[in-house]
């Protein structure tokens, strides 16, 4: 497969451009620079809250350091009986999941990207109607629950979303984006639709696809809608459900509940931080894997425009 | 270069039906293709379809949604006889334009710049920073906010008191509010909104750029007149479903916020409704809700898929 | 001889009396019965949020007792109504479920109507503990007065929270104050905390009060340990609703004037967390607040929460005092003065028609179970040993294990809570808890003393929203209630509103709307005396 080479950084010619070079440095550098800076603090103190006792907080919440490390709400969250299978169901979600819901997202897009098909028009209709019309809780829950017996089961998380109408869109468009003369060349060639597929148009789409399968396993992380509607047995909840009802009973009225254990409130502010950063940061383990084909020019060689 | 076709007009509706077949199996991969994609939309999408009719219906337990007494346009009149829905009503339009005026604009402006920076660890870094803020939920956020915001003991304020004198009431202002709702949004997704205009802008030809450089063009007009067209056709369908996505203002997010005296400003449609508990007991009310927010946000990517056709830019077709 | 006959006989007939005050449960001492026939298994769904239900020790145990096996389905805590909604009007309608609601609620009324759920008085010889333990203010809750005032679903009563308020002694001292007794003498706490530095740290960061849960039907600012200072009355005495009441507008009064004086934390309407103010006095940060759910710290074991308390204020002392009582009461007769409880109801238990013989039949043991004294023990409380470390039969409390003790290896079933909102009953059959016992011996007598005369002399009105009617004029008002608690009130405390903007919009809005409680009222209780 040749005629794409990945390269990188910039044009070297130094003396003509380098006062514009210098400008353009100086504002990209800053304004990404302090943006990210400001994305970051908030979970530095997230991090900080996480490892600091709330008395500490609440006595000094601007200090950027924990003055006292303490590792009890991490070992608090960690014990939670349901953790460990909420780790265990979500993962099922994200590597069972993200394969299906790609496969069908490219193998949809593709003809919706050829406008001359007859009944092309009518079937993204259909696609684009879905997105704003649903029938709501509870011919869903009949149709999940009942008819298709999907009560409790972990496949009920992942069928009813399987394809996103909006990343289709954004799949449909980028593959519009190519240039479709190569294409063209195949099926003259002789190859098969199915074969141009696979054979020519994926390998051009490397980068939209690592962004909606970046997109997809994110998802499926954070999945937890459909588990309100779906599960109920506490050890098939995902992560994220788990985590929630670890910080449920806050958002609920228990005063009047009479708990007077006040121990089995496990909810203080420094667990919600640890709950944060577990739930975070196995995710943000993913995109590295995938930077690389968001940083990246791809010159098509052999095709000129 | 066009080539001449005679071509034989069908006459006969068998002969129509003939090309048809022979089309389709011409096509055949291509259909193939369609069908996976169209059963799962019968499914999972069409057959609970008919679930939106609740909201024209006295729902009964027993009698189930399709044989529900019919009351037609009851429940819809319910929702603007609410008093203070006008204001409501405005209050959630005018931050939903807001918010589609400002938060698209910031993605790609810092994917642009982004792109142009030089050192690549620099870049991994920035990125990865950046897309933090999307993973924390808003009732996660909800506590360091007030942490820092507070005008009693929050950072920023002590440190605008110390320069200026006064603090700034961001939480309990109602003039405010919008500002922080905008500030807040673009904090969380702006990072996480660049990914898509950065992998678009990966796949413009290099050798663009290099054809620039010959032509003289500076570092800057290179990004006007080549990084910023190759992503128009993004650009366009992102905000064809923004504003598709109008009517819906992040609940969380502005409930969080919301609080007595900011209220004038903070009270939107779904807060309000979600206040006043019918969503609680009633399914008709709510999916009358429901049905009135999806026409509208569809009424409007009819206009705007219609607008970005006539400039020219990608649409939905 | 005969006058010591007298006197020993006199002593063992006091001791006799004294003890049967104390004839409490206690789980070691009495005996537990044990299921002897077949298990049946029910499914149940209920709002159990953080409970883990494989090998829970508290269910088999209630197994084990009662041979009742539940088959839990566990629905979002915080959507439960409409999810529970959702389940039955698919046509999924488990034997037994929980409503986190009263006979108020729509669609409870709907199911009555359409003969989904049993009427329970149709299963009384099957749950007579039920008609004995609740009395008839209590079982109004699930009764459906526009059907046929049936019962269609026990009521889960609610123990009383604390008739107190808790104040920090030490500061007390330190300021030269007695316990806070009426509205005024708060008032003088609340601005000294606030402006003379208590905790002697030098940073003005103490201040008086704290109130949060501001929306919940008035919450925090009109909270039942303070409505008696201002004479306000429950509706069902008044037959007026609250804000229409003289009291209402001096209370609003007293809060505007306490946060000019600086005695009011300045932001407390910004937090919706409803524990904020309990952390905000665990921190030391604040001189008292209203809600709060038990004052353990006052309790001579500490729970966790107190030793939070004591772990943040080395120095510091909880001290409770009583509701607050109106201007020119003294601490002397406080003890005589008059007090009223309204009770409060937690959802309600249904059964339903689909269910078979045998399932109703276990539904109901397991609804008569949890109406006995051992049965409340069970599942509020769990197993000693095992959810809890020991019992207090006096005080009628449970000893918690510490985290340390939890953590253990080899007791990981110590991790597992007990599961308050599987209790069908959450109060002793008396009503009564007593949450704090003071820190000497002597305040401890004290408020045993108190809690014997004056709990057992409170008398108990019932809760409007039971009165036929009133929920629907509370649905036709929502918008006007939610407006008064998330912006009215709060704006007049703050100074942002005026006094006359409020009570403009209070009598000529708000007020008109619900004239027709009197009405209602009088259909109930007769006409006002």
């Amino acid at each position: 497969m040749n005629g794409v080479v990945k390269l990188s950084g910039k044009p070297k010619n130094k003396i003509k451009l380098r006062v514009d070079d210098k400008a353009m440095a100086i504002i990209c550098y800053t304004v990404v620079g302090l943006f990210s800076l400001l994305c970051f603090l908030p979970f530095w103190y997230v991090i900080v809250y996480s490892l600091e006792p709330y008395s500490l907080y609440l006595k000094q919440p601007e200090i950027p350091w924990p003055a006292e490390i303490s590792w009890t709400s991490y070992r608090l969250v960690l014990k939670y009986g349901l953790i460990w299978s909420g780790y265990v169901n979500t993962a099922f979600l994200v590597f069972v999941g993200t394969p299906l819901t790609m496969t069908l997202m490219i193998i949809t897009a593709y003809p919706l990207t050829k406008k001359d098909l007859k009944g092309r028009n009518f079937i993204l209709t259909l696609w684009v109607v879905t997105m704003y019309f649903s029938g709501g809780m509870i011919p869903n829950y009949i149709l999940v629950c009942r008819t298709l017996g999907l009560k409790n089961n972990l496949w009920s998380l992942i069928l009813p979303g399987l394809c996103g109408c909006y990343n289709l869109i954004l799949m449909k468009n980028y593959m519009n984006g190519l240039p479709g003369s190569i294409e063209e060349a195949a099926l003259i060639d002789g190859a098969n639709d199915l074969q141009v597929l696979i054979r020519i148009v994926l390998p051009l789409c490397l980068p939209i696809l690592a962004t909606l399968g970046l997109f997809t396993i994110v998802g499926y992380w954070n999945s937890y809608f459909n588990s309100i509607l779906y599960i109920y047995k506490p050890d098939k909840y995902p992560l994220q459900r788990v985590l929630r009802e670890f910080i449920a009973t806050d958002m609920v009225d228990e005063v009047n509940q009479g708990i007077t254990d006040v121990s089995q409130q496990v909810n203080n502010f420094t667990a919600k931080m640890a709950i944060i950063m577990i739930a975070t940061l196995p995710i943000m383990c993913v995109y590295p894997f995938l930077q690389k084909y968001f940083m990246t020019g791809l010159v098509l060689g052999g095709v000129k425009e | 270069m066009p080539v001449m076709m005679i071509v034989k007009q069908p006459r006969t509706i068998r002969e129509k039906l003939l090309n048809l077949i022979v089309y389709i199996i011409k096509k055949r991969y291509l259909y193939l293709m369609c069908i996976p994609g169209l059963v799962y939309l019968a499914i999972f999408s069409y057959v609970p379809m008919y679930g939106v009719i609740i909201a024209f219906k006295d729902f009964s337990y027993t009698k189930g949604i399709m044989a529900s007494k019919w009351i037609g346009f009851q429940y819809f009149g319910k929702v603007f006889a609410t008093s203070d829905f006008f204001d409501t009503f405005r209050n959630s339009v005018l931050l939903s334009l807001l918010r589609l005026c400002i938060n698209m604009p910031v993605p790609i402006i810092l994917a642009l710049l982004v792109n142009e920076i030089g050192s690549t660890a620099f870049k991994r870094i920035g990125q990865t920073v950046m897309y933090l803020p999307h993973f924390i939920s808003w009732v996660a956020i909800g506590g360091i906010t007030l942490t820092f915001l507070s005008e009693t003991d929050g950072l920023v304020n002590i440190v605008i008191k110390r320069a200026t004198g006064h603090t700034i009431p961001f939480l309990s202002s109602a003039g405010m509010f919008r500002g922080l709702i905008v500030g807040t949004t673009i904090w969380k997704e702006a990072g996480w909104g660049t990914i898509i205009y950065l992998a678009s802008l990966s796949a413009i030809n290099l050798e663009l750029y290099e054809a620039a450089t010959v032509d003289g063009a500076n570092r800057f007009q290179k990004v006007w007149h080549i990084s910023l067209p190759g992503i128009a056709s993004v650009i366009s369908i992102q905000l064809i479903l923004q504003c598709g996505n109008i009517m819906n203002n992040g609940f969380e997010q502005i409930y969080m916020f919301q609080n007595p005296l900011n209220i004038r400003s903070s009270e939107v449609f779904e807060t309000y409704i979600y206040k006043i508990g019918l969503l609680n007991t009633d399914f008709s009310y709510s999916t009358a809700v429901g049905l009135f927010k999806s026409i509208v946000n569809i009424i409007l990517v009819i206009i705007a898929n219609r607008g970005a056709r006539l400039l020219g830019q990608a649409t939905f077709y | 001889m005969k006058r010591y006959l007298a006197i020993i006989v006199a002593a063992i007939l006091l001791m006799t009396v004294w003890s049967s005050a104390f004839a409490v449960y206690d789980p070691e001492t009495d005996g537990v019965s044990v299921w002897d026939g077949e298990i049946t298994t029910i499914t149940v769904t209920d709002r159990l949020p953080g409970i883990q239900l494989e090998n829970n020790p508290i269910l088999k145990e209630l197994e084990r007792r009662i041979g009742v096996r539940l088959e839990i389905s566990v629905l979002d805590a915080a959507q439960y109504n409409s999810l529970i909604a959702s389940q039955i009007a698919a046509g999924d309608i488990p034997d037994m479920f929980y409503l986190w609601d009263n006979s108020s609620n729509v669609n409870f009324q709907k199911w009555a109507q359409e003969g989904l759920i049993w009427n329970l008085e149709e299963l009384e010889d099957k749950i007579p503990n039920a008609f004995t333990w609740l009395n008839a203010n209590d079982l109004a809750y699930g009764r459906v007065p526009s059907l046929d005032n049936g019962l269609y679903g026990l009521p889960r009563m609610q123990q009383l929270t604390p008739d107190a308020i808790p104040y920090r002694g030490d500061w007390l001292k330190k300021l030269g104050l007695e316990i806070p007794v009426t509205p005024e003498d708060l008032f003088e706490y609340c601005v000294a905390v606030s402006t003379q530095d208590p905790d002697g740290n030098g940073i003005d960061d103490t201040w008086g009060l704290f109130i949060t849960q501001l929306g919940d039907k008035g919450g925090g600012l009109i909270d039942k340990n303070i409505r008696e200072g201002f004479g306000i009355e429950p509706e069902t005495v008044a037959y007026k609703v609250i804000p229409a009441q003289e009291g209402f507008m001096e209370l609003m009064d007293f809060y505007h004037d306490l946060y000019a004086a600086g005695g009011i934390y300045p932001e407390f309407y910004l937090e919706s967390d409803i524990y904020a103010d309990q952390e905000a006095f665990r921190a030391g940060k604040v001189g008292t607040m209203f809600k709060t759910t038990s004052l353990d710290h006052t309790m001579p074991y500490r729970s966790n929460a107190a030793e939070a308390f004591y772990q943040n204020n080395p120095d510091g002392e909880v001290v409770a005092g009583y509701p607050l009582q109106p201007n020119g009461t003294t601490a002397a007769d406080a003890d005589s003065y008059f007090h009223y409880i309204t009770m409060s109801c937690w959802g309600v238990f249904c059964i339903s028609k689909a269910a078979s013989e045998e399932a109703v039949d276990a539904a109901c043991r397991f609804l008569n179970f949890g109406c006995t004294e051992e049965g409340v023990h069970l599942l509020t409380n769990g197993i000693e040993g095992i959810n809890y470390k020991s019992w207090d039969p006096v005080l009628r409390t449970k000893v918690a294990f510490t985290q340390a003790e939890k953590e253990e290896p080899g007791h990981e079933e110590r991790l597992i809570n007990a599961i308050s909102y599987l209790c069908v009953q959450q109060s002793w059959a008396n009503y009564g808890k007593l949450t704090f016992g003071g820190n000497t011996p002597e305040e401890k007598a004290e408020y045993m003393r108190r809690y014997n005369e004056l709990n057992h002399g409170y008398i108990v009105y019932d809760n409007i929203d039971t009165y036929p009617g009133y929920a629907d004029l509370k649905t036709k008002n929502a918008e006007l209630t939610t407006k008064l608690n998330d912006e009215m009130m709060v704006q007049y405390i703050v100074g942002g509103i005026t006094r006359e903007e409020f009570t403009d919009w209070l009598y000529n809005v708000y007020c008109p709307a619900w004239e027709e409680v009197e009405d209602i009222v009088t259909a109930v209780r007769g006409p006002k005396e």
